[in-house]
């Protein structure tokens, strides 16, 4: 083998790839340049053809749909593209004339006009208007051409006029007909008027008769003309009233009296999807949706053929299969005799008004669940905080380990109580934010424990903090209510056991939390739902229908959003994402471990509040946390009261029965400026308690709250930040 | 046997591939009809195969843009992309010209 003989077969291989790099370079040059309007594509489905659109689809989109019809002829009269409305024109389809030359088009009078159009120099023709007999009728179409800037192809426009002509001339030949008789009688009474002239010009008498009929001459053509002009009022009146029924947005059906449609006016076609042409000779079955029974048509059948006027309300349904509701008006129509001739109804779409009423019911709903939320609360977390102190009391007397930890259940009962009430007034927005930053890992760490308490024993559960902190600004009661209803709602969702896992992590800017389990899913159909309020797939008494809506309601108020997914695999996964906080403040520890509460050293308290059992509980934990106390149950007690050294701390409660508690705390800082003061409260509508905590340096504590807290937010108050160890 | 008759005959076999009545394919089959009877008459066969019915006989002929004329016979084969409208073009790119130029 030597080299010389290798050479031809390398240069035929040369030769051939040449050939397929040319024909691959202009295959790209023609898609490019725009020569080609297809491509052929390989894929696993095999080749598949895909028609490249440009800028002029919503064009083409426009020009199918229109009522003139439309054609691009060539130069050479190849007919390059016409629309359905064209075809229709021609009586024939619209792949029998695409491709074809103008010469075959069969009609003779749009093949010449065509013609004469293509000839036409110019930018835009003159209009050119034909008329043939199609059908036993008079046809008239008007065509305008337009010569396409880039080639020399012409794009015709033809409009239908016949209608239009018809209406002309029959006014035309009504005029005609007017004026002929006003021509005759003229005629008659003049010839009249000439014979009596010539008979008997001498007589006075018969001059006066003369003249007489030449007044009567007068009269006849007064009263025809005012015949004429009633008339031309009359067709005004009648135009009038086609363009009222033809605009009206209410839908408008005649029908004859076995209920075959007649008439459809535009708004019908507009509601419905149904055209004119495919409406008449129906009936409005077409319409019929299955959601009225067969005794509501019953009804309206005998009333409207007795000669009533039935309305009523109807779920229809579209052309297209949807839905909508309207309010309809039936009306029997009667002839000179009054005999019923026709039914006529007149609908009003009202599927907005009906969709806007449900949404006003609902926040109706949801309004009087604020209220009643709000009104409950106040007392309800009275009780609560009474037990959690009396609890706490308990916790610390009892030194038996068996009922320390039935204690320790009965104060998780007493939370969850509270958790209830919060998240009724959560979800109806009553609730008052206090924002601080956060750091989410240890939200999650915090709550870690409860969790567990919470999750059933055949439940794994496993919570992955993030590597980082993940400082957020935020409510930190809302955010551990969210993650508390996600993991109900996961545990929820596996009643045969399973893993519940929590997860915590750092996006770009935001700070995410997954909440995954191994249940059933959430089906397709309803994931869309699921944040809605009082919706709910659990039983009837087991579930609110109100947690993922709080859920929501909460992120969405943090500025971070949830979804959530259902991987084939199975299970369900929600995740929120918060704004990630770039500047962060140092933040002290949640909760320090119990038994090393701060205590106090001998300050003295004096204690507001009405209800007997929390008075009683609050003032055996103030003593036992090293406080002198003097407990009242009134405002006015409290600014009686006869004290000559001063109060270092005053707590009471903001909702008082007689003096409120800002009151008391205003008349009592006149006596002792320099008192500190602790507002408690079991409800206040938002925006009163931050008003106040703004303007007047309160602390402010919800109930209930447990010791460690009160211990922390006394020595908070008392000593202040630059003086603290 | 028959394919020698054929190319004896002269008889050319075009394959004009268009993706339904697009303005271009319909513009390319009135060109190529048209560029045929001109120089071809009598000796000519176009085929017209719509890949939007059969787009699996793209893939013999490696068609990847619509319209495409092909001449199958005489070999060796050519392609042409576009609608035709460039007559020059045409008939250098099928190779038209030397017939009519010879007698």
């Amino acid at each position: 083998m030597t080299v010389d003989d290798r050479v031809p077969a390398e240069a035929r291989e040369i030769e051939d790839l040449r050939m397929r790099l040319e024909e691959a370079e202009e295959t790209l040059r023609a898609i490019r340049i725009g020569e080609a309007d297809g491509v052929v594509v390989s894929g696993p489905q095999g080749d598949q053809v895909f028609l490249l659109r440009g800028s002029e689809h919503p064009y083409r989109l426009f020009v199918e749909e229109m009522i003139e019809g439309a054609v691009t002829i060539t130069a050479a009269g190849l007919i390059l593209l016409c629309n359905r409305r064209f075809a229709d024109l021609l009586n024939t389809s619209v792949d029998a004339i695409i491709g074809q030359n103008i010469d075959s088009i069969p009609n003779p009078e749009v093949r010449t006009c065509l013609a004469t159009l293509l000839a036409s120099t110019g930018k835009r023709s003159d209009p050119e208007e034909i008329s043939y007999s199609a059908d036993g009728a008079v046809r008239s179409l008007k065509f305008v051409g337009v010569r396409l800037v880039d080639d020399a192809s012409v794009a015709i426009l033809v409009t239908d006029v016949s209608e239009a002509h018809a209406r002309e001339a029959a006014l035309r030949r009504s005029n005609e007909e007017m004026e002929d008789r006003i021509r005759e009688r003229t005629a008659a009474l003049a010839s009249k008027v000439g014979e009596l002239g010539a008979a008997r010009l001498a007589a006075l008498n018969m001059m006066e008769d003369a003249v007489g009929s030449a007044r009567a001459l007068e009269r006849a053509n007064r009263d025809l003309k005012l015949q004429i002009s009633a008339r031309r009022e009359s067709e005004k009146a009648h135009r009038r009233l086609a363009t009222v029924v033809e605009q009206a947005a209410e839908s408008i059906i005649i029908t004859n009296t076995s209920g075959v449609i007649e008439y459809v006016n535009p708004a019908f076609e507009r509601i419905t999807g149904y055209t004119h042409e495919e409406s008449l000779g129906q009936t409005p079955r077409i319409l019929k949706s299955g959601k009225q029974d067969a005794a509501f048509y019953e009804t309206l059948w005998s009333a409207i053929t007795a000669g009533s006027v039935w309305n009523g309300h109807f779920v229809n349904k579209r052309k297209d299969g949807s839905l909508y509701e309207e309010d309809a008006t039936i009306s029997p129509v009667r002839d000179n005799d009054g005999t019923i001739t026709n039914f006529v109804a007149i609908k009003r779409d009202v599927t907005t008004e009906v969709a806007l009423g449900e949404q006003l019911r609902h926040a109706q709903k949801i309004e009087a669940i604020g209220t009643l939320a709000g009104g409950v609360a106040h007392d309800f977390n009275n009780l609560l905080q009474a037990m959690l102190t009396m609890v706490e009391l308990l916790k610390r007397k009892s030194a038996e380990p068996g009922n320390l930890e039935h204690l320790k259940q009965l104060e998780m009962t007493i939370r969850r109580g509270s958790s209830l009430t919060r998240q009724l007034l959560l979800f109806a927005r009553r609730e008052t934010s206090r924002r601080e930053n956060l750091d989410l890992n240890q939200i999650l760490g915090d709550l870690f424990a409860f969790l567990r308490r919470v999750v059933r024993e055949n439940i794994r559960l496993f919570i992955e903090p993030a590597t980082v902190p993940l400082w957020i600004s935020a409510d930190r009661g809302q955010i551990e209510q969210v993650i508390m209803n996600l993991a109900g709602n996961a545990v929820d969702a596996m009643p045969e056991g399973g893993a519940l896992s929590i997860a915590a992590g750092r996006g770009e800017n935001a700070a995410w939390l997954k909440v995954s389990d191994t249940g059933t899913g959430i089906p397709e159909t309803i994931r869309d739902r699921v944040f809605e309020p009082f919706f709910t797939t659990k039983a009837a008494g087991k579930g609110t229908g109100l947690g993922l809506s709080v859920v929501h309601g909460i992120i969405a108020a943090h500025g971070g959003r949830i979804d959530v997914e259902c991987p084939a695999e199975g299970g369900t996964t929600f995740q929120f994402e918060l704004p990630l906080q770039s500047v962060v403040a140092a933040v002290t520890a949640a909760t320090p471990p119990e038994g090393d509460l701060p205590n106090g050293r001998g300050e003295r308290v004096l204690l507001v509040e009405d209800e007997q059992a929390v008075r009683e509980g609050l003032s055996a934990i103030l003593e036992l946390l090293g406080y002198a106390v003097v407990a009242v149950g009134t405002g006015e007690e409290a600014i009686e009261i006869d004290a000559l050294a001063p109060f270092s701390v005053l707590l009471t409660d903001f909702m008082l029965s007689g003096m409120p508690g800002i009151e008391v705390v205003r008349r009592l800082r006149e006596r002792w400026p320099d008192m500190k003061a602790i507002l408690v409260t079991g409800y206040a509508a938002p925006g009163v308690i931050d008003a106040a905590v703004a303007a007047n340096e309160f602390e402010f504590l919800q109930k209930p709250f447990d010791m460690a807290v009160l211990a922390q937010t006394l020595r908070a108050v008392l000593d202040p930040p630059g003086a603290r160890r | 046997m028959k394919e020698t008759a054929k190319a004896e005959d002269g008889v050319w076999e075009l394959r004009l591939y268009v993706a339904g009545q697009t303005p271009k394919s319909v513009m390319a089959f009135a060109n190529l009809d048209r560029i045929c009877k001109e120089y071809l008459a009598g000796r000519y066969r176009i085929e017209v195969i719509d890949l939007t019915q059969t787009p699996q006989l793209a893939v013999g002929d490696q068609i990847v843009a619509i319209p495409t004329v092909m001449r199958r016979l005489p070999l060796p084969v050519r392609k042409i992309i576009g609608d035709l409208s460039n007559t020059e073009r045409v008939l250098i790119g099928l190779d038209l010209r030397a017939p009519t130029a010879q007698p």
